[in-house]
């Protein structure tokens, strides 16, 4: 029970590290009005697809992914396993380095070499991710409180600066963003296929999904309107990094701490580590068991992806490769998302038909 | 097992070498913080930048005022850079002051407000006010007046009951201005007082970094009313008598019939009399009070529209009965018929 919700938690935490980089940017570089329609198809089709993936899931209750697929023949494995790791790995890396120009600028530590903050995130990362899925999910609980606690401080400080009329007109004035390809990049945007990663008998039940569905939710919307509230579509669109400079409007003289967005970037910090050690555990995990290694090659692999999705990290050259670089990774990881959860379901119904008509004879 | 938890400690104490701090950093006393800065300009192609400097030495406080004279900004940044005594860091700024004969000139205006948000160290949170006095003259006599008092232009500007009319105005909200379909903004004016450093008079309106007009400081308390300020405290004199604000409310009412936006604007007041003529009685103070603040909206309202500068901020009460496209055309096409039906309800306590 307690590994359930803590499972839920770890799954909370690791979309925050998803959510505030790219996800308002694209939200409002794609549409000019009712953003929360949007986000909200955006969702129907997370959930649709969490709901596809765990119904298939339930049809093998002792098995994980990997299992699964290794079920189905190990060619079936190895060629959609690997190259998901892959992808893992430079979502990693680009994702990373794009955190870390994100975070020199919501620090101000503009003198910092970004290798040095990336090297940072990379390490810890891969380190939380060789110590294993359940150090993860014991430590998820308690940044789950303390970064909530901060993302509330901020929300509610910012109130002071809304303006409820910026963010009209309510309703989209075309659906045509269903079609812009930004909208697929931001299916990406979510940790949903780790639901895999533990045999269905141990994992969330449908009311946790729906609980975690909510919360993402409630913080994908959060970090669409906070900038919208105070600044207006019209000039979201010019800004760069849309929530920073949204929570940096807010006068603090009267706290310690003169600048508040240091509660923004500490909470982001600690999102991305976790999304990411998620990320590289996941890509260990699969190596492991698609080759079927033993247990501590595992710690192996993950250390040659972070070194991997370091370099790839490294040497994206400047600020619109990143993007673009980002857009990518995720682009293809909402390829996947969209085929193993399907693969997943079809294999599933197929397998329990093959199964009834044994039992028959 | 026992070496081998010595060599996790060992690993755990190296990781400390990490929190030695951010890199390259300059300890406080190592840095130059400027507190204002004024940007103005002389003949045609002159900047001149303004800074002052608080500076604590062994337990007293004095200060640098910095003067440069550049072609372009960034010049003169790098100047002031080069010629300090140590680091110079914005991030402490708290005022920006601009010349008015500067803030005159639209192009020079936007590149300004377009600069001051595009540095990434100066907090988008810093005040923006236009002079018409020198700026090294205004400094130095906050410095005389004042010393190198931290708070002092915080508390100017934000006074709220004990006087409503005073406005404030941040980089952000200058720079969302310069964007923004449905708002215009003001900016406060200020002058050199020899008495109390600085002096509020009034607030200039800009529409899209183009200065369009000017508002004295009555007038400028009725453009915080419509900014969700209160006008509490505030004392009006009218001919006969003497009347303070006790609390006031607005409500607003837009409608949009066959293009043609109508707003209805319900200002209700209470208000205490403190002094008064013989003979004038409570109905004549109310009649003479509505009839002041009426005149007074109409005289910056019609001035406002016919420059399309929605200072008001009433095309954000339509930006939910237009489409974003239509937005674009606001101040262009809907904002010049807009009518507006503004009533005044004094009460008395």
């Amino acid at each position: 029970m307690t590994q359930r919700v803590q499972m839920a938690l770890l799954v909370c935490v690791a979309s925050g590290g998803f959510v505030y980089l790219l996800y308002p940017r694209l939200v409002t570089s794609s549409t000019d009005s009712g953003h929360w329609v949007m986000v909200l198809f955006q969702g129907l089709l997370q959930i649709f697809f969490m709901l596809i993936y765990k119904k298939g899931l339930d049809y093998f209750p002792d098995k994980d992914l990997i299992d699964i697929f290794r079920q189905m023949g190990k060619w079936v494995a190895f060629i959609i396993l690997v190259p998901y790791a892959f992808i893992l790995t430079s979502m990693v890396g680009f994702g990373l380095r794009a955190h870390s120009e994100e975070i020199i600028a919501i620090l101000r530590m503009s003198r910092t070499p970004y290798w040095a903050v990336l090297a940072f995130l990379v390490f810890i990362s891969a380190f939380t991710a060789i110590k294993g899925l359940g150090t993860m999910l014991r430590a998820s609980v308690i940044v789950f409180i303390i970064t909530n606690l901060l993302i509330m401080f901020n929300t509610l400080t910012v109130t002071a600066n809304f303006d409820f009329y910026n963010a009209f007109p309510v309703w989209p004035s075309s659906l045509q963003f269903l079609w812009d390809t930004n909208f697929n990049f931001l299916t990406g945007f979510s940790p949903l296929l780790f639901l895999g990663f533990v045999p269905s008998e141990n994992n969330m039940k449908y009311s946790h999904l729906f609980w975690v569905w909510t919360y993402v939710t409630f913080i994908i919307l959060l970090s669409v309107y906070i900038p919208l509230f105070i600044f207006g579509q019209e000039t979201v669109v010019k800004l760069h990094y849309l929530v920073e400079e949204a929570v940096d409007t807010v006068d603090m003289r009267w706290f310690i701490f003169s600048r508040q967005t240091i509660f923004f970037g500490m909470s982001l910090i600690a999102f991305t580590i976790f999304l990411n050690a998620l990320l590289l555990w996941k890509a260990g995990q699969l190596m492991q068991k698609t080759f079927n290694w033993k247990k501590n090659k595992r710690s192996y692999s993950i250390i040659a992806f972070s070194s991997l999705a370091f370099l790839m990290g490294l040497y994206v050259p400047n600020q619109y490769m990143i993007e673009k670089s980002v857009e990518l990774s995720t682009g293809i990881h909402a390829l996947l998302i969209v085929i193993i959860p399907l693969i997943i379901f079809i294999y599933g119904v197929i397998n329990r038909r093959r199964m009834a008509v044994y039992e028959k004879k | 097992m026992k070496r081998n938890s010595r060599f996790k400690l060992f690993i755990v104490l190296i990781s400390l070498t990490f929190l030695c701090g951010c890199w390259n950093i300059k300890e406080i006393n190592h840095r130059t913080t400027p507190l204002y800065i004024g940007v103005s300009k002389e003949n045609d192609d002159e900047y001149i930048v303004t800074m002052y400097v608080p500076v604590t030495q062994s337990g007293e406080s004095e200060s640098i005022i910095a003067t440069k004279k550049g072609d372009t900004l960034s010049n003169i940044f790098r100047q002031l850079r080069t010629d300090s005594d140590s680091a110079l860091d914005y991030s402490h700024v708290q005022l920006i002051v601009i010349q008015e004969k500067l803030a005159e000139n639209e192009e020079e205006m936007t590149k300004l407000i377009r600069l001051s948000m595009a540095v990434e160290q100066l907090p988008s949170q810093a005040l923006v006010v236009i002079t018409d006095d020198d700026i090294k003259k205004m400094f130095s006599n906050i410095d005389k007046l004042l010393g190198t008092h931290g708070t002092y232009v915080q508390e100017f500007f934000y006074k709220e009951e004990w006087a409503p009319e005073v406005s404030s105005t941040h980089i952000w909200e200058l720079y969302r201005s310069l964007y923004s379909y449905t708002e215009d903004i003001n900016v406060p004016i200020i002058t050199i007082d020899k008495d109390t450093g600085i002096g509020f008079k009034g607030t200039a309106i800009f529409k899209k970094g183009k200065l369009t007009g000017r508002v004295n400081p009555k007038e400028n308390l009725l453009l915080n009313l419509f900014h969700h300020d209160n006008a509490k405290g505030e004392i009006e004199s009218l001919g006969s008598s003497g009347v303070i604000v006790l609390n006031s409310s607005l409500y607003m009412t837009p409608s949009m019939k066959k293009n043609e936006p109508l707003v209805s604007c319900d200002l209700k007041i209470k208000i205490d009399v403190i002094e008064r003529n013989d003979g004038v009685t409570d109905k004549q103070i109310q009649g003479e009070f509505k009839e002041l603040i009426e005149k007074q909206f109409y005289k910056i309202f019609t001035q406002t529209q016919e420059n399309k500068a929605d200072v008001f901020g009433f095309g954000q009460y339509f930006r939910n009965q237009l489409s974003y496209q239509e937005l674009k055309k606001w101040r262009d096409e809907y904002y010049p018929k807009l009518k507006v039906n503004f009533q005044v309800h004094v009460s008395m306590k």
